[in-house]
């Protein structure tokens, strides 16, 4: 399931706007109230609509509220109609273009004849997921992480999973405020079947493999029963739990390891490949929460190397995730307009564009910064030499290779000249 | 100009030939197989990628969405190139013939014809370079057309020619283990920045140099290079 292009007419802010979005990854920025998340509630009232032929999974209605008001004078507030959102999106090689909307004033029913095509094709997904010899479908991922996903559960005794159906895939799908701890009680169950019974491991491998490629610094991981945690391989060789990380790890690692569980769990039958072929639609509101600069850099090519078939709408607030990205990957919902690449600017343009005034810190003047030490050190005095290494200098930019090598090649022409 | 091998049409997972419902989608698959630079310039292409049609899809609707006419290039190339109607047969073409060796580079930073090629061959090399424009000169510095010039091809022909003699320098200098170090550092130079062919002429007496470039820069169509 790929979105193409969404038109959004009286909902919340919006009086009649239309966005595309890029198939593999959308990141949306704007100023606190530009509507970044608005566009994230709509696409989810939208992929909602594919619940409705899935009985056991509750689809996501329209509140009241999210109809567009406007206030005529202080005690006059009209509601806006029609509401509508229409949509082109693909599915299984096929294309469906409807709409969603409603005349009337009060109630959140709006009429969904116009999906009727998408809803039957979901009908017959369920059908088939119950029929033990049809032939397994593709089922499409769908999930919506909010910024409500990070308040912390209990620590409870992780229960055992229960074998449940490929539909658990989707439980609580487009719930925004939670995203549960469930792959545990999973990861703690294959793990256990996998010793005693020597279950096919072919989805655990699937599983392990897209934490390890998402973490950067995790080499495997394991479920402990020790601990009753999962716990991941350092480069040093040491094991380390999953509560005792950092919030900014957890709450990455809880990501990928939910859209990995979600993809395990729908799509079995793709066994080894099962997360890196589902394909689907994935939600995040402010992927950058809590999460260390450094990673912020890395962390949409982390995404999209371990998820290469899931379409990702992201918003942020983060120049640093903005300047890892292509020009057709943001989504400018402020004023400014980004005249190129995001990728060519600095991070102080990036960041003045998006509004963020503190750039105090950044990597552009940073590199002139050493650039400049480090030719004045290898032409200067030998003592400087001496006392300042050179190669630790450039450590820091190990992400820019033509940087690196333009002044290793002034320090080699010095030394043969 | 890199020749290049685009390979055979993506296939899907499936293992079909994609059939792309707009030419954009075939972008990514470009990028994957020849590199994100400018097929007729060689420029590194930071901003606006285009996908370049061979023959202009105003006047060949059919090849909208044909693998096989599909390169890579940058906004000056491919608008001076516009929507031209193109006699394939009168051009050479970097996915079709060796045009490493039919055309030079040199200090004046312009495109030309190389020397030693077959007569017959001169005006098709000499027509594609009038193509694209890869023998305009820049407007006459200090004059408003320079200041506001978005062609900044030229310019950076001049530089690559000069960066990579510099490194050639060094290189010829550099003792056999210093040699070693220096080549994934051209590389990477040369990578991050393009004009392959320049680097190429410039370390044209050091072969393990020029191996490393036809090895590095994805889709160098190698059967001419062996």
């Amino acid at each position: 399931m790929k979105i193409n292009k969404i038109q959004i007419q009286n909902f919340k802010g919006f009086e009649k706007e239309a966005f595309s979005f890029n198939p593999q990854v959308t990141v949306l920025i704007g100023d606190n109230g530009s509507g970044k998340t608005t566009i994230l509630e709509a696409l989810s009232f939208i992929l909602g609509t594919f619940f409705l032929g899935v009985d056991g999974i509750t689809s996501r209605s329209l509140k009241q509220s999210e109809k567009r008001r406007v206030a005529l004078s202080p005690d006059n507030i009209e509601v806006q109609l029609p509401f509508s959102i229409s949509v082109q999106h693909s599915l299984a090689g096929q294309d469906f273009s409807w709409e969603r909307g409603t005349n009337k004033k009060a109630g959140g029913a709006t009429s969904y004849k116009d999906a009727q095509e998408l809803i039957s094709m979901a009908e017959a997904y369920t059908a088939r997921v119950r029929d033990i010899e049809a032939c397994p479908d593709d089922l499409p991922l769908i999930a919506y992480y909010g910024t409500g996903r990070l308040a912390r559960e209990k620590h409870e005794k992780l229960a055992y999973a229960k074998q449940g159906s490929r539909l658990d895939g989707y439980y609580i799908a487009l719930d925004p405020t939670t995203c549960k701890k469930r792959f545990l009680s999973w990861f703690k169950t294959f793990e256990d079947s996998k010793l005693k019974f020597n279950k096919d491991d072919a989805l655990y491998v699937a599983f392990t493999n897209a934490l390890t490629s998402m973490v950067p610094g995790w080499n495997k991981i394991h479920f402990s029963w020790q601990e009753d945690d999962m716990l991941g391989q350092l480069e040093n060789g040491e094991w380390m739990p999953f509560s005792s990380l950092s919030d900014g790890y957890q709450n990455v690692i809880r990501l990928a390891a939910d859209i990995a569980y979600r993809a395990v769990t729908l799509n079995p039958h793709l066994g080894e490949k099962a997360v890196i072929d589902t394909e689907g639609v994935v939600l995040i509101d402010e992927l950058d929460m809590h999460l260390h600069p450094t990673w912020q850099k890395t962390i949409i090519a982390d995404l999209k190397k371990t998820f290469p078939n899931i379409q990702f709408i992201i918003t942020t607030h983060s120049p640093f995730i903005v300047q890892s990205l292509k020009a057709n990957e943001v989504l400018n919902l402020g004023k400014n307009k980004l005249s190129s690449n995001p990728e060519a600017l600095s991070l102080e343009e990036n960041a003045l564009f998006m509004g963020v005034q503190d750039s105090n810190s950044t990597k552009f003047s940073r590199k002139t910064e050493v650039a400049e030490r480090y030719l004045e050190v290898l032409n200067g005095p030998k003592h400087l030499m001496d006392s300042e290494n050179l190669e630790e200098m450039l450590l820091e930019f190990s992400d820019d290779p033509v940087f690196i090598a333009k002044l290793k090649m002034e320090s080699i022409k010095k030394q043969v000249s | 100009m890199r020749p290049v091998n685009k390979g055979a049409k993506p296939l899907d997972a499936k293992g079909n030939a994609i059939r792309f419902k707009e030419y954009s989608e075939s972008r990514r698959y470009l990028i994957d197989r020849i590199g994100e630079y400018c097929s007729y310039c060689e420029s590194k292409i930071l901003t606006s990628l285009a996908v370049e049609h061979v023959q202009p899809k105003s006047a060949k609707p059919h090849l909208k969405l044909e693998w096989s006419n599909f390169l890579l290039a940058c906004t000056n190339c491919n608008s001076i190139k516009g929507a031209k109607e193109i006699e394939l047969t009168n051009y050479v073409w970097p996915d079709i013939d060796n045009t490493y060796e039919l055309f030079s580079y040199d200090d004046s930073g312009l495109v030309k014809v190389a020397s030693n090629i077959d007569v017959s061959l001169k005006d098709k090399v000499e027509a594609s370079i009038q193509l694209t424009g890869l023998d305009r000169l820049p407007p006459k510095q200090g004059t408003v057309e320079w200041k506001k010039a978005s062609d900044r091809r030229f310019e950076h022909r001049i530089q690559a020619w000069v960066t990579s003699h510099e490194h050639m320098a060094t290189y010829s200098n550099a003792d056999v283990e210093m040699r070693k170090v220096i080549i994934p550092f051209v590389k990477d130079i040369v990578l991050g920045e393009g004009f392959w062919s320049i680097w190429m002429t410039a370390f044209q007496g050091f072969p393990e140099v020029q191996q490393e470039l036809v090895d590095s820069f994805p889709g160098t169509n190698v059967a001419y290079f062996p």
